[in-house]
């Protein structure tokens, strides 16, 4: 990082650490996130903290619902003529006849590509046989149910009070272990808190799910005549008996809920938070990602560990927080200087704005961002910045010029 | 639209980095990108830097801090090109990255 900060004049350095600029290698995802908690803009889920008797209402409402009854109905009628179809294996395969379809019809051509990284393959439709588009066509009605299914249970839940995820309720088999790792569990610990979690939002239809499921896969097991296969599903089914989270559920037949709780990562590693759905999507969109950050406050400037390379460069990044940390200072050190030049920065920024383009798409953020990226580029490739935004190249090499004079008073 | 992009050999010479021969050349349509280079060894390098996911900034400000974030983007957004150039220059395959104004 030093070496890049290098590109600045020692004048404009020895201003910025005066003022008491700090310059920080963190983990940036981690810090933003701690800021998000602290300003309680992330909260943690409550799904670890469901109130079972809320919970078993809501199971038992949704149980009585005429409207879940009428698409339980729907669905059951489909499963029947899919079963005609395919037999015994069904209740296994779930998606799996949609997805085998689906995967043929994506498949590339064998062999390493010649060009591009995103080269067009030429690929024959495959022939699909009138029993397989019969079963894609209800596999289709059955997600339409099962999102529909999902929407009502959406809605109770949230009249409920039970935290559970929204839009999850689609067709097929699926286990709770299954569950834990969709929602980012990947710790023993964690697996066994997600399952915790699973009974108190679920109750009594989790065993009861499992149980037909069971049933369903001992009888499979029992008609068998290869007896390899038969070997192997045997001792599939004990190591599911050892292991009930790991037995898949017909989860839209037996209305099983997954907790709305993910276990969420800042920065992708360490111990996991756990959010909600609307946590988890605000997190996503605001510390994913981030790669600097600037306290006006403490005057600190944090890059992230991730961005600094090997020759301590990190593309920019040092020199856009730093300039954060200019502009702030030289308005508070010469007020008078920095009114007269932010008019202009506003005037520069302004028509940039209508002209739709300056160095970067993001200096068209904010002034702030705006003479930022201006003074970042201005140590880049100062050309550059003075032919696309001339104006921009002009303020920042004042600030920076200002900076320079207070740096050796 | 097609944007052509000519990739073209650095060569050393007297501790001078001097412009060579065309390499190869890139063709982006759209939101993606097709690479032709004669030498297949080459070609690979390129296609592993092409591959790397190229980010740019975003980001927001909250009660006096500023968060400057990295997003990915596609070979469609306007600065995705010269953040690739940037990354070919400045990787070891020596070359010089010619994009069309």
């Amino acid at each position: 990082m030093k070496k890049e900060l290098r590109g600045f004049d020692s004048d404009v350095l020895s201003f910025a650490d005066r003022r008491g600029i700090r310059m920080q290698v963190t983990n940036t995802e981690t810090e933003v996130f701690k800021m998000l908690q602290d300003r309680g803009n992330l909260t943690t889920t409550t799904a670890d903290r469901v109130d079972t008797g809320a919970a078993r209402r809501f199971g038992e409402s949704l149980a009585t619902d005429p409207r879940a009854a009428a698409i339980d109905q729907k669905i059951a009628s489909l499963e029947s003529r899919r079963k005609e179809l395919f037999g015994d294996q069904q209740p296994l395969v779930g998606f799996g006849i949609m997805g085998g379809v689906m995967a043929g019809a994506a498949m590339k051509p064998s062999g390493p590509p010649t060009k591009g990284i995103d080269a067009k393959q030429p690929s024959e439709p495959p022939q699909v046989p009138p029993k397989m588009q019969e079963a894609m066509a209800l596999n289709g009605e059955l997600m339409k149910l099962s999102e529909e299914k999902g929407k009502l249970i959406d809605a109770r839940s949230r009249e409920a009070g039970v935290p559970v995820r929204s839009g999850t309720m689609f067709a097929g088999q699926m286990s709770s272990d299954m569950m834990a790792e969709f929602q980012g569990a990947k710790t023993p610990a964690e697996k066994q808190q997600f399952e915790k979690m699973m009974g108190a939002v679920n109750g009594d239809r989790l065993q009861a799910a499992r149980r037909e499921s069971l049933r369903n896969i001992e009888s499979l097991a029992a008609r068998m005549d290869n007896p390899k296969m038969k070997g192997m599903l045997g001792k599939q089914l004990d190591d599911m008996r050892a292991h009930p989270e790991k037995i898949p559920m017909d989860r839209v037949k037996h209305n099983i809920l997954i907790p709305d709780v993910h276990y969420y990562r800042p920065g992708g590693k360490g111990e996991a938070v756990l959010l909600d759905s609307e946590n988890l999507e605000r997190a996503n969109k605001h510390v994913d990602g981030a790669s600097g950050l600037y306290f006006s406050g403490t005057k600190t400037a944090q890059v992230d560990a991730a961005a600094v390379g090997r020759d301590g460069h990190t593309h920019g990044t040092a020199s856009h927080e730093l300039s954060h940390g200019l502009d702030y200072e030289v308005a508070a050190a010469v007020p008078a200087f920095y009114k007269t030049w932010s008019a202009d920065l506003e005037k520069a920024y302004a028509q940039a704005k209508t002209r739709g383009a300056s160095i970067t798409e993001y200096a068209l953020t904010n002034p702030r961002e705006y003479v930022a990226e201006g003074v970042e580029h201005y140590h880049r490739d100062r050309a550059l910045l003075k032919t696309r935004d001339p104006a921009l190249h002009d303020v920042a090499e004042r600030l920076l010029q200002q900076a320079g004079k207070l740096g050796v008073q | 639209m097609v944007t052509r992009v000519i990739l073209r050999h650095l060569r050393e010479e007297d501790d001078v980095l001097v412009l060579g021969d065309i390499a190869g050349e890139m063709d982006v349509v759209d939101d993606s990108i097709e690479v032709a280079i004669d030498d297949p060894e080459l070609q690979q390098r390129v296609l592993e830097v092409v591959s790397e996911p190229i980010s740019v900034r975003a980001g927001f400000e909250m009660d006096g801090v500023i968060v400057t974030r990295l997003e990915p983007r596609g070979p469609d957004h306007p600065e995705y090109l010269s953040a690739l150039r940037e990354r070919l220059e400045q990787s070891d395959l020596r070359l010089q990255v010619e994009i069309p104004d």
